[in-house]
């Protein structure tokens, strides 16, 4: 047929396809009228479509795909969810029980064979009668037209393999996979059930933490026929050369000889998963399977540690040891071998299946030993593994208190310090994890304190303590975290380190404690964890002892906080942090008024514009210069730092408080609040996010609101004048002018003026409201008094009615960039609202009448 | 070029492991095939339609030879290819060597209908993703395709008679 004439056909066919058979008749007669050999084609083609099945071509040659909503048994198909050699698995509804499950349809090549299909399912119902935690649990096994299908508990996760092809498992969750394992074939064993098959995509990690293992009973199934009964599992017969076979890789020996196997031929296989999860790498790989299976025979892999230094060496000599080509020289039992596992976990306690029993073997006395002499071993190089267990444990916000260092060590405090500040600093990173602000868990420092107690207080679910020895170079650090709910133990680990590392230590740490509770977390995520800021260990300090003084949030903590950032910086100049440290206390003494304003803020702006030149993902440096920014009147740019700033880093009470100012003082107070309320969740036992609450409340005029956080800010800091400042205005607001001037004069005295902290008292007693505010106007235009604030006094003047002077004054703050930015909100100046000369500068400062 | 191979290496592998031959292929062995031509091959695939596109045809090679080999072993009495029983038993009775043969003949008149048929049998690309590759209206690739399967049944059948 030409195409031309297939182009005739098929416009006639296709359009005739859509019609129903009267219409068509009418179609055909019409368009075929004067070509009936057309007619005649068409019919035929029509016929062919009626006679071909709807099946016909519409799935691929290899698949027995079930469509949604068939039925098989009790059980409606829903959708596929994924697919491996030994058939295709849907998720399933189980219409009977009305639970969800999984439905595995095997392999036609499986279900034609009577005498294959009885011995699987004589497998498949001995594993399904394991009922263990760590094996898939099968509920029924079933034929439909022909193929046989096998129900079970539906899982969600992921398969080893999928977490292997991402990179090398840390070894801590490898003993923790590794026990889970050994515990499931052990109760296979048990029964006389060997898997012969086992091997990453057989292995199946769920959401929650478990490992379970699946088909068991249907490795002998994929046997190739020729074989013997225990020959090789999964090699189909004869193979190109070349053609790398799923499993060959972690055959036994025994196996790839075709000689008869056991379960230590499982013990193998798991010691070749073990490895590949170690390393990354295969046990045993070659371009070929015949080449594969000879090293399998002949070869003895890597040693781990040659491609995964730093590994505990006892885990090394497990896996090692169920790679023993002789079977006799591996684990006996797999109970044994979870024994030695656990040893190594330190707990000792079966983490997945507590009700397991152990089979009581000679073996177990001698395994004991072994097991005891590798965690000593093991404690005396570098590490002890840590405890853990593996039941699902959900943390969604963290306290770290502050490490402890016995002893009258004043360098090993200033290492303790450092390193709570570093972990706090690279838990903040993670994803959905509220960690709480230094300002607060360093409230607990030096004091005995009941970790749980403080978890409750912070309201936080779990807790990290720790503590830091140093002898001579060497430093010991141990560390727990534990659950507030009911102080379960959830990790726990030491470190032996030369003082010198540290930094890489600190973060190794936050590493640890980020795998043990997201464990899922990606490569990015995981790398901003384990990001050093500094590798300068002097610098470093320095920057934590300027944080320290910085939090304090008074003019004498930033004058500390200053020189010690500035020494930070000259010790490390790339400390990005340590630059947007600099920059927000420059800011911050500028427009408190503790030093000239416009120099200040041209630092501060310089010092963050260097801080993030040096790191631009760092959410500090953003922050830094959105503050320097709001400061210096660019409101637009400042939003887009600060708000950059939180979607790096939405752990950082800091930004929160300075992006709820930010939007308070441009006249958006509605949105302040909930920033203010997320700075106060992450840093509930400092002043600093109460402090900004009450300006935000004061601000948005709801001034009981406002008493109560300053109360609570005065509270967690009664030296910091700032939160009676912002009281009196409040009080002087509710017309309560005795309080205001009480909360004015304790402003002053804590700024260290008490000669003006007594006139005020003088003033108000002798000639009431108004003589006090005339008296804080005195002070507020006056260069040479503490409290000049040109800011100030143009609303101190407001509110004596001297418009002009009051004027006057906010021009003087607008050419000095200095408190400007509450001419907008400052409920004090309603008196002028209406004032062209307001609404002039309002524009030129920037904000919307 | 080691790094371009390695991100190749990486898509192809994702491709196969959670696309698309998840979910239609039973035989690892073939998976692995297919895997290995595609890596092998140094194609370098332009985008996920290419991609597609490429396996499909891939798929149609190795699937047909497989299945002409069988054939012949077949008729030299040689039957012990576990690799092809498996493959043999889900293709539900077409024989893929004359369905290769009838699609040949399609691609002489019409090279995009034998396009189709391809991509959504050796590919088993839904109506929608075929029509992504290409570049046509899922009306399009829904006609054409309801066409060729009536032709490539009516072929099949006439040659299997004779």
């Amino acid at each position: 047929m030409t195409g031309e004439r297939w182009q005739e056909i098929r416009n006639v066919l296709e359009t005739a396809l859509q019609m129903d058979s009267e219409k068509r008749r009418a179609y055909l007669d019409q368009v075929c009228a004067l070509d009936q050999s057309l007619r005649g084609e068409v019919e035929s083609l029509l016929a062919a479509d009626k006679q071909a099945q709807t099946s016909f071509l519409q799935s691929p040659p290899l698949t027995t795909r079930l469509e949604k909503g068939t039925r098989l048994g009790d059980y409606e198909i829903q959708s596929l969810v994924g697919a491996g050699g030994m058939g295709e698995v849907y998720r399933a509804r189980d219409l009977r029980l009305r639970r969800d499950v999984a439905v595995k349809v095997l392999p036609a090549v499986v279900s034609s064979n009577p005498e294959r299909l009885r011995r699987f399912e004589q497998e498949a119902r001995a594993a399904a009668a394991l009922n263990h935690p760590n094996i898939l649990a099968v509920h029924q096994l079933g034929t439909y037209a022909g193929t046989s299908y096998m129900v079970s508990e539906l899982l969600e996760g992921e398969t080893l393999r999928e977490q292997i092809r991402r990179g090398r498992v840390a070894a801590l969750r490898v003993i923790d996979y590794g026990v889970q394992i050994a515990h499931g074939l052990a109760a296979a064993h048990e029964k006389g059930i060997v898997h012969r098959d086992l091997k990453p995509e057989n292995l199946y990690l769920t959401k929650d933490g478990r490992v379970k293992i699946l088909d068991f009973g249907l490795a002998k199934l994929t046997q190739s026929q020729a074989g013997s009964e225990h020959s090789a599992p999964t090699i189909g017969g004869e193979t190109e050369p070349g053609l790398v076979m799923g499993t060959v890789g972690y055959m036994s020996p025994e196996q790839v000889r075709g000689q008869a196997s056991d379960h230590r031929a499982d013990t193998f296989a798991f010691g070749a998963i073990l490895y590949e999860m170690l390393t990354s790498q295969r046990a045993f790989q070659k371009p070929t399977s015949l080449e594969t299976m000879a090293a399998i025979l002949n070869e003895d892999p890597h040693g781990i540690s040659q491609i995964t230094p730093g590994l505990p060496p006892a885990l090394q000599r497990i896996v090692h040891r169920c790679l023993e080509k002789n079977p006799e020289q591996r684990f006996q039992s797999a109970s044994d071998l979870a024994f030695a596992l656990e040893a190594l976990s330190g707990s000792g306690a079966s983490p997945a299946n507590p009700d397991t029993s152990r089979e009581k073997s000679p073996r177990i006395t001698a395994w004991i030993v072994i097991g005891a002499v590798a965690a000593v071993l093991v404690a005396g190089l570098t590490v002890t593994w840590p405890m853990f267990r593996s039941q699902p444990q959900t943390v969604h916000s963290i306290a770290v208190l502050p490490f402890a260092s016995p002893g009258q060590d004043a360098g090993a405090e200033d290492l303790s310090d450092g390193v709570t500040e570093a972990i706090i600093d690279a838990l903040s990173q993670m994803p959905d994890m509220k960690v709480m602000a230094r300002g607060s868990v360093f409230r607990y420092k030096h004091k005995e304190v009941d970790p749980q107690q403080a978890g409750r207080d912070m309201k936080v679910d779990a807790v990290l303590t720790g503590q830091i020895t140093r002898r001579g170079n060497d430093l010991l650090v141990s560390t727990e975290l534990e659950k507030v709910e009911d102080g379960t133990h959830l990790w726990g680990a030491q470190y032996n380190r030369n003082a010198a590392s540290i930094l890489a230590l600190q973060q190794e740490i936050a590493s640890d404690i980020s795998q043990r509770l997201q464990p899922r977390l990606s490569s990015g995520q995981k790398q901003k964890i384990s990001r050093l800021p500094t590798d300068n260990l002097e610098a470093y300090q320095l920057y934590v002892k300027g944080r320290y003084f910085f939090d304090r949030w008074n003019e004498g903590g930033r004058k500390k906080a200053l020189e010690y950032f500035e020494q930070a910086v000259t010790r490390d100049p790339g400390f990005a942090a340590a630059f947007a440290g600099l920059a927000d206390t420059y800011s911050l003494r500028g427009f408190f008024g503790e030093a000239t304003n416009l120099e200040e803020s041209a630092k501060g702006m310089a010092a963050a514009r260097k801080a993030l030149a040096l790191d631009n993902s760092l959410a500090e440096a953003h922050a830094s210069l959105g503050l320097a920014l709001l400061l210096d009147l660019q409101w637009t740019e400042a939003e887009k730092q600060l708000r950059q700033a939180i979607s790096l880093n939405a752990n950082s009470s800091i930004c929160h408080s300075y992006y709820a100012w930010y939007l308070v003082f441009a006249g958006r107070g509605k949105e302040a609040f909930p920033e203010m309320e997320t700075a106060q969740v992450l840093d509930p036992l400092s002043s600093i996010p109460y402090a900004t609450a009450g300006d935000v409340y004061y601000f948005a005029r709801d001034f009981d609101g406002a008493i109560l956080q300053l109360q609570k800010a005065i509270e967690f800091d009664p030296s910091n004048p700032d939160p009676h400042k912002t009281f009196g205005d409040t009080y002087l607001e509710k017309h309560m002018c005795s309080e205001a001037t009480k909360e004015y004069a304790i402003s002053e005295e804590l700024l260290g003026n008490s000669q003006n902290a007594v006139a005020l008292t003088k003033a108000f007693e002798s000639s009431g409201c108004h003589g006090m505010l005339r008296k804080q106007l005195e002070f507020y235009s006056d260069p040479s008094n503490p409290d000049y604030y040109p800011m100030s006094a143009g609303i101190t003047a407001v509110l004596l009615g001297e418009k002009d002077q009051g004027f006057e004054f906010l021009e003087k703050a607008f050419e000095a960039k200095q408190g400007i930015i509450w001419l907008k909100a400052e409920p004090e100046l309603d008196g002028v609202r209406s004032d062209p000369r307001y609404a002039d500068l309002l524009r030129r400062v920037g904000l919307p009448q | 070029m080691p790094l371009v191979y390695d991100e190749l290496r990486r898509v192809a592998h994702n491709y196969l492991q959670r696309e698309r031959f998840d979910h239609t292929l039973q035989s690892t062995a073939v998976v692995h095939e297919a895997y290995l031509r595609l890596v092998e091959g140094a194609v370098e695939f332009q985008n996920r339609e290419h991609f597609f596109a490429v396996s499909a045809q891939l798929m149609r090679q190795i699937l047909v030879d497989y299945a002409r080999r069988h054939r012949s072993l077949k008729r030299d009495g040689g039957y012990k290819l576990t690799l092809d029983e498996t493959l043999k038993l889900p293709s539900k009775g077409i024989d893929l060597v004359n369905l290769d043969d009838a699609l040949k003949e399609l691609s002489q008149m019409d090279a995009r209908q034998s396009r189709i048929v391809e991509l959504r049998f050796f590919g088993g690309l839904s109506i929608e993703e075929t029509a992504e590759v290409l570049s046509v209206s899922a009306a399009t690739v829904e006609r054409s395709w309801a066409s060729a399967r009536a032709w490539l049944y009516r072929q099949l059948k006439r040659n299997a008679a004779r």
